[in-house]
C-alpha cells in the first residue's frame, strides 16, 4: 500500500473509514514509520486543539423541555402580534375603535362613562367615612385610604377625593386596574401588587373623555 | 398555538431519516425540537462561551425552523439546525458591538460559575475565550464551522450534510481546520501580546 494522505489518516483517527480501509490502513501503519508519525502528530494536534475547544465547557445541564415551553409561549404571542392574520384583525378593530371614539368626541357625543358607578360608590362610601379608610378598603386594598379633599369640590359631584395606599401593598379586586379616579389621582397595579400613584386626571374627570 | 405538528412534519421526517439524521417517528415540531436542541444549543455555547446568549440564539434558531417549516421542503431538519446553529454563533460573535458585550457577559458567567470567588482566574480565563473567539473568526468560515460542528460530536456524514460537503473530503478538510486554527491561535496570541 501507498502512504495515506492526509484526509485518510485523519479519517482513520476519527473512527470514520469504512472496514476495509481501516484495516489496509492499519497493516500499513504497522510497516510504515512515516505514516505512523504523521498519525501521531495528528493525536497530538487534537489533543491541543480539544483542550482548547472544550476548556469551556460547562456541565450545566440543557432543559430542553422548558425551552420548548418558553418558545410555545413565544409562539403565542407572536399571534398576538400586528404580523400575524389574527393579530392584524385585531389591530385593525382598535383602530376602527380609535377612530369612532374619536369622531364621537369631535362630535360632542356623550361617551360611556366607565367609572361612574365606581365613582358613586366610592362617593357614598368617602361620606360614610371622611377622612379615610373609604372605598379603596372596600375594594380590597389593605392600607389604601381614602382622602376627601376639603374646600374643592367637582362640578358634577360636589365632591372631591384621593386615593392614596402604600405602594407595594397588596391589591384585591379588581387586580391590574385603575382603583380611584375621582380625585384626579388613579392607583396603579400591577401583578396584584401597588406600584404607584400616578397624578393627571384633571377635576372631573369621573366621566373619561 | 401555532408550532406545527403532525403533517407537514412527517414528511421531513422521512427525508431526514433517509440522509441518516432521523428525527423521531411522531415527525411533529416537538419532538424535532428535543432531539435536536441539546445539540444546537451546544454548539452554540462552544462558540459564544455565554450561556444565557447561547439559549437566545438558540430559542432563534428553532424559531426560525417553526416559521420556514410550513410550505418550505426542508429535506434534512438535523443538517438545516446545527448549519443554523453554528452560522447564529459566528454571526453573533462577529457583530463587533455585540462581541464587546458578549465579553462581559462571559467574564460574568465564569466569575460567577467557574472561577469561584477568584477574580484574577475569572479575567484569565475570560481572557483565554476572547482569544479562541479571536482566532475562529479570523478563520475560513467554513472550516471553523466545520470545526465546531466536529468539535460539538457531529459524525462526518452529519457535518457533511450540515455543510453541504462531500463526506469523503471531511477528514482533509478538518486536518486543515485544525491547523488552521492553531496557526490563528497563535497568532492571536501574538498579536496581543505585543499590544
Amino acid at each position: 500500500m501507498i502512504c495515506c494522505t492526509d484526509g485518510v489518516l485523519q479519517e482513520y483517527f476519527d473512527g470514520e473509514l469504512p472496514v476495509e480501509e481501516r484495516d489496509a490502513v492499519t497493516a500499513h501503519l504497522g510497516s510504515c514509520k512515516e505514516c505512523s508519525g504523521r498519525l501521531a502528530s495528528i493525536a497530538e494536534r487534537r489533543q491541543r486543539v480539544t483542550a482548547l475547544l472544550n476548556a469551556f465547557e460547562d456541565d450545566v445541564q440543557v432543559h430542553p423541555r422548558i425551552a420548548l415551553a418558553e418558545l410555545h409561549a413565544r409562539a403565542a404571542a407572536d399571534d398576538m402580534s400586528p404580523t400575524t392574520k389574527f393579530g392584524r384583525i385585531a389591530a385593525l378593530v382598535a383602530c376602527a375603535a380609535v377612530v369612532v371614539l374619536a369622531v364621537a368626541a369631535g362630535l360632542g357625543l356623550p361617551l360611556l362613562d366607565v367609572s361612574r358607578t365606581v365613582f358613586e360608590q366610592r362617593r357614598t362610601a368617602a361620606v360614610a367615612h371622611p377622612g379615610g379608610s373609604g372605598y379603596a378598603n372596600a375594594l380590597g386594598t389593605p392600607g389604601a385610604r381614602l382622602v376627601l379633599v376639603e374646600g374643592e369640590a367637582l362640578p358634577e359631584t360636589g365632591l372631591l377625593v384621593k386615593v392614596e395606599a402604600p405602594v407595594d401593598s397588596t391589591v384585591g379586586e379588581p387586580t391590574g386596574l385603575l382603583m380611584g379616579t375621582s380625585g384626579g389621582d388613579m392607583l396603579l397595579a400591577q401583578d396584584g401588587r401597588v406600584i404607584g400613584l400616578q397624578a393627571g386626571f384633571a377635576q372631573g374627570s369621573d366621566r373619561r373623555k | 398555538m401555532n408550532l406545527p405538528a403532525g403533517g407537514g412534519a412527517d414528511a421531513l421526517g422521512g427525508a431526514t431519516r433517509a440522509e441518516g439524521i432521523g428525527v423521531p417517528d411522531t415527525g411533529n415540531f416537538d419532538a424535532i425540537f428535543l432531539e435536536h436542541y441539546p445539540r444546537v444549543v451546544g454548539i452554540i455555547r462552544r462558540v459564544v462561551h455565554d450561556r444565557s446568549r447561547a439559549d437566545d440564539l438558540a430559542a432563534d434558531v428553532f424559531w426560525k425552523l417553526h416559521r420556514h417549516l410550513p410550505g418550505r421542503n426542508i429535506r434534512n431538519i438535523g443538517a438545516w439546525l446545527y448549519r443554523a446553529a453554528v452560522t447564529a454563533a459566528f454571526d453573533a460573535v462577529k457583530m463587533s458591538t455585540r462581541r464587546r458585550r458578549h465579553e462581559i457577559g462571559a467574564a460574568l458567567e465564569s466569575t460567577r460559575t467557574q472561577a469561584g470567588d477568584d477574580p484574577l482566574s475569572a479575567l484569565l480565563e475570560s481572557e483565554r475565550q476572547a482569544h479562541i473567539r479571536e482566532a475562529l473568526s479570523r478563520m475560513k468560515p467554513r472550516q471553523a464551522r466545520l470545526l465546531m460542528l466536529r468539535a460539538s460530536g457531529l459524525s462526518y456524514q452529519e457535518v457533511a450534510s450540515a455543510l453541504k460537503l462531500n463526506p469523503r473530503s471531511v477528514g482533509v478538510l478538518l486536518a486543515r481546520a485544525e491547523d488552521a486554527f492553531e496557526r490563528q491561535m497563535a497568532a492571536v496570541d501574538g498579536d496581543r501580546g505585543t499590544k
